[in-house]
């Protein structure tokens, strides 16, 4: 009892040592220190009116796009890849499928209790508002296709939780309806970053096609969709129970 | 069947509430891409949220959801804090868990009625049964055993408003 309280309060004063040092003293030279030259051009060039300009006043999105373009198109094209990569992988056929859905079906049903259910509806609901403001708001506050659609997917991933996939299939949310939407993402990421090109001759990336401050509306929407439904694919493929895959390719060895 | 009836408004308002306020703004661009996005939510989930709309409009309704928020939070949560405070100095305690029965209809009712018996120290609601008519809760000080009796001191002041709100 005594050596807790001790260690307790050699681990408060010692605390309360580095916070001091830290803050009022300033022994890493963390507080006040200057803006770095670097820092502020950034600043001063994030939004600019004319030019090579994503037109985005939230400075992070402006330095992602007009300094960092291709980052992020070649980050698109990473999540494209690995996606592509588990389809492949977990690939079935026509028949396959069939089986699989029927093996599927003598499962027990199960699902969690009413008190889970109706919250998660709610909240479900609500999380698809959140993701869909993270995402459409995200080239004027913190936020952005990505992220929105991380955050859809863990909708998703709840009703996955409290109903089940077999619900979800059912209700329409099957494996070709997320690749359709996926592409649909793809396609309209793909649209934005060449349409300049076509459309004033001007250079790949140059992503002012609305007018203002919307420069990055396509851009945002384009990727929420590809991030959400790309996900989705990859959850709906992974969800399917391993007995199950393991009974399918039995059968393909077999033939 | 008639497209327009898979439309349903309290979706549309709940969504546009929730991204409005999670924006931040409003904007004319957060209204428009707002009530684009209820749209679509509220054509794809149909009336799998808000099963009776009429239920959602009725301002009676919100009247007492909003009373017994500020009861509940105010009164009920301050009574039951000081109450169990008390017995983690006197080490009074007489544990265990009790049956209730439930006289709330719909699904978020009884919810209401869970979440808000988890919510005050001292109970917790540790299940329901299938047919969503008992509750198990977990009661800090189980002073009786008799159904009526628990009822009264456990539920009765949530269900009453739970119906008001929801029944």
């Amino acid at each position: 009892m005594k050596r807790d309280i001790l260690v307790a309060v050699s681990l408060l004063v010692a605390f309360l040592f580095i916070a001091y040092a830290v803050t009022v003293k300033n022994v890493l030279g963390l507080g006040g220190a200057e803006l770095r030259p670097l820092g502020e051009f950034y600043l001063s060039n994030a939004f600019a009116h004319e030019g090579l300009t994503s037109h985005s006043p939230e400075v992070v999105t402006a330095i992602v796009w007009n300094y960092r373009g291709f980052d992020t198109l070649f980050e698109t094209f990473v999540f494209f890849l690995a996606i592509m990569g588990a389809l492949s992988v977990l690939r079935l056929t026509d028949e396959q499928e069939k089986l699989v859905r029927e093996l599927e079906a003598t499962m027990p049903h199960r699902q969690m209790d009413l008190i889970v259910r109706a919250t998660t509806k709610l909240v479900v609901i609500m999380i698809i508002a959140i993701s869909a403001s993270i995402a459409l708001h995200g080239h004027l506050t913190p936020g952005g296709g990505f992220q929105g659609g991380s955050a859809m997917a863990v909708a998703a991933l709840l009703l996955f939780a409290a109903f089940s996939k077999f619900t979800l299939e059912r209700k329409g949310l099957t494996l070709k309806h997320t690749i359709s939407a996926y592409a649909v993402g793809l396609a309209l990421i793909l649209a934005t970053v060449l349409a300049p090109v076509f459309l004033y001759n001007g250079k790949v990336l140059e992503i002012n096609l609305l007018p203002g401050e919307m420069g990055l509306f396509n851009l945002d929407v384009g990727e929420y969709l590809a991030v959400a439904f790309g996900f989705l694919t990859v959850f709906l493929v992974l969800g399917i129970p391993e007995w199950v895959f393991k009974v399918v390719l039995r059968g393909e060895l077999n033939d | 069947m008639n497209p327009l009836r898979r439309f349903s408004p309290a979706t549309f308002v709940i969504v546009l509430a929730v991204y409005l306020f999670y924006t931040g703004s409003v904007s004319e661009y957060d209204l428009i891409t707002g009530s684009i996005v209820a749209l679509i939510v509220s054509f794809l989930v149909d009336h799998w949220l808000v099963k009776n709309e009429s239920k959602f409009f009725s301002p009676r309704r919100w009247f007492h959801a909003i009373v017994y928020g500020l009861r509940y939070f105010l009164i009920e949560e301050t009574k039951t804090h000081i109450d169990v405070a008390k017995r983690v100095f006197t080490l009074k305690a007489n544990p265990g868990i009790v049956r209730v029965p439930l006289d709330v209809e719909s699904d978020y009712g009884k919810v209401l009625v869970a979440n808000s018996i988890t919510n005050t120290p001292g109970t917790v609601v540790v299940d329901i049964s299938d047919d969503g008519k008992w509750l198990y809760v977990h009661w800090i000080d189980v002073s009786t055993l008799d159904e009526k009796e628990v009822k009264e001191n456990v539920v009765s002041y949530f269900e009453d408003y739970a119906k008001k709100i929801f029944d």
